[in-house]
C-alpha cells in the first residue's frame, strides 16, 4: 500500500503542477531509451491530457543517415570485414541495409564491445569498425583505439560517424522546436556531467537529467514540472546515483586524447557544424575516409525527419504500420528499438 | 544502443583494467579503465562492454526506499 501511496502522490503532484501551469506541456525526451521507458510504462496515457511527449534526436541509430550505410557496404565490397553494433543492421541504405548485404555474402560481423572486438580480432582480417554513437559510446571506441595502438595492429580502421549531443540540441531548440521542458539523456550525462548540459540554461527552458526506470521518469517529471512552475532554468539532476556534476573525467580525457570535433550529418536535422567527432589527425592512419553526397540524402516518403523534430507523431507518417514496421523498416526511427516509431508500434496505445 | 545495465564487481583482474562482474547471475569480464578507485562489491553501469561509472549505492537505496518495491506492486 505504501508503494502505491508514494507513486500516487507523485503522479498527483505532477498533475497538480501542470494544472497550476494551466496548459498541456510539450516535453521532449532527447534520448531514445527514455522514449521506450515512457511508452513501455504507459506514461503517455497516464498523463494524456497533461503532457505531449516528443521524441528527440538522441538515438544514434535514428540520426544515422543512409549515406553512412552505403559507405559501409562499399567498404564491404572492397573485401573489408565490417564490425557493427546490431542496431545498425536493418537501417536502410540507398539500395540495401547491412543485413541485406550480409545475406548476399558481405563480411559484416556484429560486435557487442568494441574493445573485445579489437582484442579478439583475427590477424589476417582487414577490419573496419563502424563507430556510431553519442558521448556515451565514444569512450569505448577510444579504449579500442588505445588497444589497437598497444597491440600495434595495422589491420584495423574506424569508420567514424560519432555524434555530439550539444550542437544538435542547440540547433533543435533554436530553429526547430518549441517545448516547455527537456528530459536530458542520463547516459550521455554520465560521461559529460551536469556541467556538460549547462548550455541548455541559455535557452531558458527547464530541464532535468533522468535515469531510465519508471520511478526515475516520474521523479524527473516531478522535478521538471516544478521547474516550469518556478520559471527555474537550472539543469536539474535526478540521476544522482550515476551522474556527477563533472561527469566521468577519465572518460572525457580519453575522448579528448583521440577525437576532435567535426561537422556531422543528422537525419532530420541535416548537416550540423561541430555535431560530430572524428579521429585526430595524428591517428588518421586508423580512420576511413567516408564520402557523402549530402544532396541526395533524403528518403522520399519516409517522415523520420519530421518525427525527429517533433513536427509529426509517428502514426501521422503515411508509411507507419502500412509498409513501415519493425520487420520491414523504411526509416531509422522504426529500425531502432529506441526509435520513436518503433516504440509507438510496439506499445501502440495511441489508438 | 545507449542502454546501460548495472552489475556488481566480483573480481578485479591483475592489471586493474578489467574486472569480472555479476549481472543477474551472469559473469562477464568487462573493461574498467574509466573507473577510479574500484573495489570488489562496487556496482557499475556497463555500456558496450565498458564500465562508464560507479553507481552510488546510497542514492540508489534512497530511491528504492522512496518507492518500495514499485516494480512488483505494479506488475
Amino acid at each position: 500500500m505504501q508503494t502505491h501511496d508514494a507513486v500516487n502522490n507523485i503522479v498527483n503532484t505532477i498533475k497538480n503542477n501542470i494544472e497550476k501551469i494551466g496548459r498541456q506541456l510539450r516535453i521532449i525526451e532527447v534520448c531514445g531509451t527514455h522514449t521506450v521507458s515512457i511508452y513501455r510504462n504507459g506514461f503517455h496515457t497516464l498523463f494524456k491530457e497533461y503532457i505531449d511527449f516528443i521524441s528527440g534526436p538522441g538515438c544514434p541509430v535514428c540520426v544515422t543517415h543512409e549515406g553512412y550505410i552505403d559507405n559501409l557496404i562499399e567498404l564491404a565490397k572492397m573485401n573489408y570485414t565490417i564490425y557493427t553494433f546490431g542496431d545498425l543492421l536493418k537501417v536502410p541504405g540507398k539500395s540495401m541495409s547491412l543485413a541485406e548485404a550480409k545475406a548476399k555474402g558481405a563480411k559484416i560481423k556484429i560486435m557487442y564491445s568494441p574493445v573485445d572486438t579489437v582484442e579478439n580480432m583475427p590477424e589476417n582480417e582487414e577490419a573496419i569498425i563502424a563507430a556510431v554513437g553519442f558521448e556515451t559510446t565514444v569512450p569505448a571506441f577510444a579504449l579500442s583505439l588505445e588497444k589497437v595502438l598497444e597491440k600495434d595492429l595495422k589491420n584495423v580502421k574506424f569508420a567514424c560517424e560519432l555524434k555530439t549531443i550539444d550542437q544538435p540540441l542547440k540547433v533543435l531548440l533554436k530553429d526547430h522546436i518549441k517545448v516547455d521542458g527537456l528530459i536530458l539523456p542520463g547516459h550521455v550525462a554520465t560521461i559529460l556531467g551536469v556541467d556538460g548540459f549547462k548550455f541548455v540554461e541559455e535557452f531558458e527552458i527547464p530541464s532535468v537529467i533522468s535515469g531510465f526506470e519508471k520511478y526515475d521518469i516520474l521523479l524527473s517529471l516531478l522535478s521538471l514540472t516544478q521547474s516550469i512552475l518556478d520559471n527555474d532554468f537550472t539543469v536539474k539532476n535526478e540521476y544522482k546515483r550515476v551522474v556527477k556534476k563533472e561527469g566521468n573525467t577519465v572518460a572525457k580525457r580519453y575522448i579528448e586524447r583521440f577525437f576532435e570535433r567535426t561537422d556531422a550529418y543528422f537525419r532530420g536535422l541535416g548537416l550540423i557544424k561541430g555535431g560530430g567527432l572524428r579521429l585526430k589527425s595524428e591517428y588518421s592512419a586508423f580512420s576511413v575516409q567516408l564520402k557523402y553526397d549530402y544532396e541526395s540524402l533524403s528518403n522520399s516518403a519516409c517522415r523520420c525527419a519530421d518525427v525527429l523534430t517533433g513536427k509529426l507523431k509517428p502514426f501521422e507518417c503515411p508509411l507507419f504500420e502500412k509498409v513501415c514496421t519493425p520487420q520491414t523498416p523504411k526509416g531509422a526511427c522504426m529500425v531502432s528499438q529506441e526509435g520513436s516509431c518503433n516504440a509507438y508500434f510496439r506499445y501502440g496505445k495511441w489508438k | 544502443m545507449c542502454l546501460g545495465y548495472p552489475a556488481k564487481v566480483v573480481e578485479i583482474l591483475e592489471d586493474g583494467k578489467k574486472a569480472i562482474v555479476d549481472y543477474l547471475g551472469l559473469k562477464k569480464t568487462i573493461n574498467v579503465s574509466l573507473i577510479k578507485e574500484l573495489a570488489v562489491g562496487d556496482y557499475l553501469l556497463i555500456h558496450s562492454g565498458v564500465a562508464i561509472e560507479k553507481i552510488d549505492e546510497k542514492e540508489a537505496e534512497e530511491i528504492e526506499k522512496l518507492f518500495g518495491e514499485v516494480r512488483d506492486a505494479n506488475s
